[in-house]
């Protein structure tokens, strides 16, 4: 045998080089078959079955606060699903919950959480209970109160207990300095669409995400067309009670000048007079804010 | 093929007298009894418990032998020269490596096996649930400790046995996180990260779809088709390491 | 056909560091072993005979060069059949009892089971492990565990033997018996190939002797071929009942002259005074219980291609 790196050599090098290739691509090939079938609930439910926070804290030894990432990178994808359940995000404030059990000093979870659980999922009480839990933990983070004050006041429309929470805030370090004013507001004008417009304006300026605050821009636009649609029932009450009827339509407020000019809808609808009743409607609002009905300090829910 | 057989026995042989291994099958029994006394000392879920705890300890100790013994399997053979004798046989090295690797995979399902029956015991005793789901999790188990024994095997074949744990372990905590980089990945912007994020997915092994464990201590089993498509996958990957580990000792200098 | 033909061959080890030179290990090494013979592989440490013997049995690859084995190109699984081999200082399972590993080597070489057992009886009576049978390697002495080894190169029975310093570590009856045994391969015509850095185990058994220094071979041949260069031999006697470091006539001839209790022992330096001395120690009274001429040319040979400086009687013992 001619020890020579020859041709023998290559040969054997190509059919090992394909062999390998075969394999790599089955196997790749076979792993996006297995990601596709791996059934959603399959998926989802990673998350719902964590184990209990107290446990897995003893479970991780010493490295919880990698561990309390490691679950956070998988919360973090399930807030990320443009397309989410409540279920979803039910899992993903578990998930938080068993993680901020490991590390009870991760704020960024609880604040991202907190603020995703209350602005997108509709989940006031869950986002409160991660805030307040990092609250006991994390005295000193102004953001965390800041953001129940948001829960309270805008998805459970109780400005009495988001007054408290900003003034909590407000004492904190770092807190910057328009909380205490903005706290005074929330109590004194409650239900006031123009104190809900600055708060919303101060979170807007707190977050960076970009979709967060696409939907913050969102209520905002919703709160703008409260206000305008409560201006409007206004021009109404001032219309019948000096001509004894309705208007016929809403530009009969400007014609006979009791308005200038009929505000810009900017849900992208217009305003609408609901003849029968004297209310104004918006087609872009699909309904109206439950808190900016409470005219006075006190709250329903 | 009678070569093989003759390697595969002598490496199970060698396994079976190897006093490391009766330890973790100690650690193992230990483990699941220790989950029934965890259990009684909690209120509630007595059966959840035994039930989670002799799947992880199943895991947990199978991937230990398989890295273990795993990365043994050739460098001992290599360090202790005793490859020397052995290739002066007529035997090829291809034989060899696959001689290796199936008496490692014959212990392991030796392994599992007495694992399993301790488990279903302790289960019975409990009066806990045997559904289907939970065999299920302990085949894409032992799927796994295939592919996890390949990939020690694999790194055996090129460096010393210290840094093939290391390695090992390195891609057995990256192949259970991978799903997640993928998906950090897809919320990236730039487009070069997401490629060569996608492209470290597909390279790495992902073990995480081998893993049903949670879901199967709860009784929730998956479709046939997934399991067959994820054992099909685990075993791909093993034959594509134990080829790559083949094609590296064929050409290596003792 | 040559047993084993090794032609040019070289072996360069890629550096452990790049940049670094490559370390050659052989440089252009041939040789040939004809059938039935025993062949002495004769070098220092380091001079590449592990190297050479690895290659062989295709462990190693060349980097350049031709290895043929019984008419066989290197690496061919089917020649493997016919050749048995030991490694140097072997480890071997210790997990296994001599039986089970026989057993083993004997599967891996195909033999079928009732010629296996037939065999692992014979080599055990052979190497003297008989009682030694169903007991695990790790209880094994150093010396055992070189015969169990030897018997797993025999198990098959091998047209080829080939054995990576047989004899180091062993005690001198232990010597005996790894000699004696060569000796008998080669009357069943077998074919022996040896390494050793030890000349009188060259000496006593080998047919033709290959020298090897740094990477080449520097001599080969007939052992009788290669210490006949003009030198002349040295003998010592070993007598008794005499006291002939007593006898003037005797320690002026003699280098040296050694009582050990009845025993004494007298060293020559020229064989052609033998007579002469024989006789006077005969007149003294003495009996003769040995003669035996010292052969120290290869050793010469051995240092002197090896470039080493130091200067060696010939009658020294190695």
């Amino acid at each position: 045998m001619k020890l020579k790196a020859g041709t023998e050599s290559v040969a054997g090098w190509l059919l090992t080089g394909s062999l390998l290739l075969v394999l790599g691509g089955a196997a790749a090939g076979t792993l996006a078959v297995v990601e596709h079938q791996r059934p959603a609930m399959v998926r989802a439910a990673e998350l719902a079955f964590l184990p209990k926070g107290e446990y897995l804290r003893v479970a991780v030894l010493g490295y919880r606060q990698i561990a309390a990432d490691l679950i956070w990178l998988k919360a973090v994808q399930h807030f990320g699903e443009r397309k989410q359940t409540t279920e979803g995000y039910l899992w993903a404030y578990h998930a938080v919950d068993v993680l901020t059990d490991v590390d009870p000093k991760f704020t960024s979870a609880y604040q991202a959480a907190g603020v995703v659980l209350g602005v997108w999922a509709n989940l006031p009480e869950e986002s409160i209970a991660l805030l307040t839990k990092g609250m006991r933990h994390n005295p000193d983070v102004w953001q965390l109160p800041f953001y129940v004050g948001y829960d309270y006041f805008y998805e459970l429309h109780d400005p009495v207990q988001a007054a408290k929470y900003l003034r909590i805030a407000s004492e904190l370090p770092g807190a910057p300095a328009y909380l205490p004013k903005l706290a005074a507001r929330m109590t004194v004008e409650a239900g006031d669409p123009d104190a809900a417009l600055e708060f919303l304006q101060r979170l807007y300026q707190q977050l960076q995400d970009e979709r967060l605050r696409e939907s913050l821009v969102q209520r905002m636009k919703e709160v703008i067309a409260e206000r305008d649609i409560r201006f409007l029932e206004e021009g109404v009450r001032r219309y019948k009670a000096r001509y004894g009827k309705l208007p016929a339509s809403l530009n009969d407020l400007v014609t006979k000048g009791i308005i200038q000019q009929i505000p810009e809808e900017p849900l992208g609808g217009v305003y609408e007079l609901k003849a029968s009743e004297g209310t104004v409607a918006s087609t872009g609002l699909r309904q109206r804010l439950r808190v900016h009905r409470h005219y006075t300090g006190g709250f329903s829910r | 093929m009678r070569q093989v057989v003759v390697i595969a026995l002598n490496t199970f042989r060698e396994n079976l007298r190897d006093k490391i291994l009766y330890n973790l099958l100690f650690f193992a029994v230990l483990l699941i009894g220790f989950s029934v006394l965890l259990a009684d000392l909690t209120i509630m879920e007595h059966q959840k418990i035994v039930t989670d705890m002799g799947l992880a300890a199943i895991n947990l100790v199978g991937v230990i032998i398989a890295i273990f013994v795993g990365i043994g399997l050739v460098s001992k053979e290599i360090e202790r020269r005793t490859v020397y004798t052995i290739m002066a046989r007529p035997i090829s090295r291809t034989q060899f490596i696959l001689g290796k690797y199936l008496g490692l995979m014959l212990t392991l399902f030796v392994n599992i096996l007495i694992m399993v029956v301790v488990y279903l015991a302790t289960l019975q005793v409990y009066r806990a649930p045997v559904p289907w789901a939970l065999l299920q999790a302990i085949e894409l188990i032992f799927v796994e400790l295939l592919l996890v024994t390949a990939l020690a095997l694999f790194f055996s074949t090129f460096s010393t046995s210290t840094l093939s744990a290391i390695m090992t372990l390195g891609f057995y905590v990256i192949g259970h996180l991978t799903t997640d980089l993928k998906g950090i990945a897809q919320k990236s912007h730039s487009e070069a990260v997401k490629a060569v994020m996608t492209g470290i997915y597909y390279l790495c092994p992902n073990l995480e779809m081998l893993n049903m464990k949670g879901q199967a201590a709860m009784g929730a089993s998956v479709p046939l088709s997934y399991q067959a498509w994820a054992s099909a996958y685990g075993l791909l990957y093993a034959a594509l390491l134990i080829s790559a580990a083949c094609a590296v000792f064929q050409r290596r200098d003792f | 056909m040559d047993a084993i033909l090794v032609e040019e061959v070289t072996k360069k080890f890629r550096p452990g560091w790049p940049g670094l030179p490559p370390v050659t290990a052989l440089a252009g090494l041939s040789l040939s072993v004809h059938k039935g013979e025993i062949y002495g592989f004769l070098g220092p440490n380091g001079a590449g005979k592990t190297t050479t013997l690895k290659i062989l049995l295709s462990l190693m690859r060349a980097t350049s060069g031709k290895v043929e084995m019984l008419g066989k190109p290197a690496g061919d699984l089917e020649v493997r059949r016919r050749i048995g081999f030991l490694p140097e200082a072997p480890y071997f399972y210790d997990y296994l009892t001599a039986e089970e590993f026989l057993a083993f080597y004997g599967h891996l070489a195909g033999l079928e089971r009732g010629e296996l057992s037939r065999r692992i009886d014979h080599l055990l009576e052979v190497v003297g492990l008989r009682d030694a049978r169903t007991r695990q390697l790790r209880k094994f002495s150093k010396g055992m565990l070189q015969r169990v080894g030897l018997a797993q190169a025999l198990i098959h029975d091998p047209e080829l033997v080939i054995l990576d310093e047989p004899m180091s570590g062993l005690d001198p009856l232990g010597r005996k018996h790894v000699r004696d045994l060569i000796l008998g391969l080669r009357d069943q015509g077998k074919t022996v190939f040896f390494s050793t850095h030890i000349i009188p185990d060259v000496e006593m058994i080998c047919d033709r002797v290959g020298i090897i220094v740094k990477g080449k071979l520097m001599a080969s041949g007939r052992v009788d071929e290669l210490v006949s260069h003009g030198h002349t031999q040295s003998v010592e006697i070993v007598c008794e009942g005499i006291k002939a470091d007593e006898v003037p006539s005797i320690t002026a001839l003699a280098t040296r002259v050694l009582q050990r209790g009845r025993h004494c022992l007298v060293a020559l330096p020229e064989p052609n005074q033998l007579e002469d001395v024989l006789a006077m120690i005969r007149a003294r009274g003495g009996r003769l219980v040995s003669v035996t001429p010292q052969k120290g040319s290869l050793e010469e040979l051995f240092f002197k291609e090896d470039d080493m400086t130091v200067s060696v009687r010939s009658d020294t013992k190695v």
